[in-house]
């Protein structure tokens, strides 16, 4: 037997076997693992691969027709993840397009198995009624990565999209924004923004389209049109003109889907908003009186949100009509038939439901606290209370996961991230809903028990991808809160890799 | 554009539906005597199962009762003083047309691209 096929066939055998092996085991405990080898066995593989299909194709050409078979058989295994993504996960074959995505060792820079997940999940949205048996067997070995890097957070994110929790599905697809360059490879990032521009563009969220759509990141055609037809409906600059749009729309997938949509933004006239033209704000509508205040009230609550103007309405209509004397002796002459009592009990009773309505009606409106205590002293009352409320829930959610954390009760990663999400998403309305005055006493509130949670999975359960995240997020909300000293420890903290 | 926020908390909306008033299909000048025979006589209309025993009308869409709502109805409107309570909202009745111009915060909200996520091959 020749030698030259003997010592190619061991090479192309021993090498990326030896490679992958080195990847998941370490080549020594005492040396770390480089992150320009993740996945270095594929490319490898890759190369043999193409030595080895330009023999057949070789072979081919000179009349050997039988070398077909073996060509495109190695054809397919060259090149696995294209093969996935536009073959296997359209057509939504799950099973295939996860076991075919075990090939794919450098587009997920050696997290084969988050890789897998990612490709099984989105072959499972890709199918009519997504089967719940493939969700269930997909959970399942999402439970069994560690650690759980980015592509398993955006597998798990494309699973609760096929169960229909877009709300989960939506604060995971943004936590892969926050994962370091070193735990998250470049697809995972661009498939999140590629995620959450069409999930914005559903619930008409034009401002994020045009902010993710319009990023310098790497987009796809689909995408750069649904930033610039953003763009147009919202006026932001710079608006495209209707013959880039339309060369965009021709360039973009799917034509047919987005034709009504591009003619909606070719409708809109071709006008920047610019920030000194905006409309002065209108006076201040006459206050309710009476039974008409009351209906108000009863029909805002039935709505369930109402603007802030009507709010403040409702607000100075309650200021005047709690302190009327003639309502006051209206009421006291009811309680005298009735024989109910002290009217002013009534009228408390009253009040304290108001502020409970009102309340709930700025929570639900998402109306900031500053805008609150302008002028109704009702209004003011309520935010004094929202606030205490806000910075009550967050305390509580705090107490509890650090708690938790001293008790090393540990979750499943994706259960701690969820926390994790669910503690910062509260954090965020309060800040968002207290303005400046609370973030840095909500900041104070959250970032021992975050830090903790995140040391503890950093030093003990080596989840480092999340664990980083969580550091970046803590450092770069630090910052905002003005707390140097957290900022130093967070930089720190992400320095460690 | 109003900002969209936390869904307003069900037992608020569900405290206007459930007004003893509405509950017991009566006004709110009413005596004490009707409220006892009204009560009797959908607690008589709830155990024999007869129709138009377990719903209700009310300005916010029809309401359920059972047995133990209607009693409990009953029970406030012995009371004076949370009687006059109760009475302060139901002679409001904001029927149709009368919410005095408060907008509702969905029919500002831009419209969307349904056909996106299919569009950006997320969808078949």
């Amino acid at each position: 037997m020749p030698i030259f096929p003997l010592a190619f066939t061991t090479i192309a055998i021993l090498l990326p076997t030896l490679l992958h092996r080195w990847e998941h085991v370490g080549v020594s405990p005492h040396l770390p693992p480089k992150q320009w080898a993740r996945g270095l066995w594929s490319v490898v593989l890759a190369l043999i691969l193409s030595f080895v299909a330009a023999l057949f194709a070789l072979s081919i050409g000179r009349g050997h027709l039988i070398n077909v078979i073996p060509f495109a058989a190695v054809l397919v295994l060259l090149f696995p993840w294209p093969i996935t993504r536009l073959v296997l996960i359209p057509l939504g074959w799950w099973r295939a397009a996860f076991h075919m995505a075990q090939l794919s060792g450098w587009v997920w820079r050696g997290d084969v198995s988050g890789g897998q997940l990612v490709a099984g999940a989105w072959a499972v949205l890709r199918q009519r009624i997504p089967s719940p048996s493939a969700i269930v067997w997909l959970s399942a070995r999402r439970d069994e990565i560690e650690p759980l890097g980015a592509p398993g957070v955006l597998g798990s994110a494309l699973l609760a999209d096929a169960v229909g929790d877009h709300a989960v599905a939506r604060r995971l697809m943004q936590i892969v924004a926050d994962f370091d360059d070193d735990h998250r490879p470049p697809l995972t990032r661009y498939l999140a923004n590629e995620w959450l521009v069409a999930d914005a563009a559903s619930r008409g969220l034009w401002a994020e389209v045009e902010l993710r759509g319009r990023s310098p990141h790497r987009r796809s055609r689909a995408t750069k049109l649904l930033g610039d037809v953003a763009a147009r409906l919202i006026g932001y600059p710079p608006v495209p003109h209707n013959f880039a749009l339309v060369l965009r729309w021709l360039r973009a997938p799917s034509r047919a889907r987005t034709f009504a949509l591009v003619w909606r933004a070719l409708l809109e006239p071709r006008a920047e908003v610019v920030p000194e033209v905006r409309r002065p704000s209108a006076a201040p509508p006459i206050a309710l009186e009476g039974p008409a205040l009351l209906a108000a009230h009863s029909g805002a609550i039935a709505l369930g949100r109402i603007p802030t103007a009507a709010l403040h309405q409702l607000g100075r209509g309650w200021d005047q009509m709690l302190a009327d004397p003639g309502v006051r002796s209206q009421t006291a002459r009811r309680a005298l038939a009735l024989r109910a009592g002290d009217p002013d009990l009534v009228l408390e009773r009253l009040g304290r439901q108001v502020e409970a309505d009102l309340s709930a009606l700025a929570r639900a409106g998402a109306v900031p606290l500053a805008e609150l205590e302008d002028d109704s002293k009702t209004l003011r009352r309520v935010a004094r209370e929202l606030r205490h409320e806000l910075l009550d829930e967050l305390a509580i959610m705090s107490e509890g996961l650090e708690a938790r954390v001293r008790a090393r009760r540990q979750l499943a990663p994706l259960d701690e991230l969820r926390e994790f999400l669910a503690l910062r998403e509260h954090y965020e309305r309060v800040c968002e809903l207290g303005g400046p005055e609370l973030v840095r006493i909500a900041f104070s509130q959250i970032h021992d028990p975050l830090c903790n949670l995140a040391v503890w999975l950093w030093d003990e359960r080596g989840e480092n991808g999340i664990a980083n995240a969580m550091f970046r997020w803590l450092g770069h909300e630090a910052v905002m809160a003005g707390d140097e000293q957290a900022a130093e420890l967070q930089r720190r903290n992400v320095a460690c890799g | 554009m109003i900002e969209v926020g936390e869904a307003i908390q069900p037992e608020i909306r569900a405290r206007l539906v459930d007004n003893p008033f509405y509950v017991l299909e009566l006004a709110p000048d009413c005596t004490r005597a009707e409220v006892e025979r009204a009560g009797q006589k959908l607690l008589a209309m709830i155990e024999l199962d007869l129709a138009g025993g377990p719903t209700y009308p009310t300005p916010f869409g029809s309401g359920r009762r059972d047995a133990a709502k209607i009693r409990e109805a009953m029970a406030e409107l012995r009371d004076p003083q949370r009687r006059l309570f109760h009475e302060l909202w139901v002679l409001a009745r904001p029927w149709a047309g009368e919410t005095a111009g408060l907008a509702h915060a969905d029919g500002e909200r831009e419209l969307g691209f349904s056909a996106a996520r299919s569009a950006l091959g997320w969808r078949s």
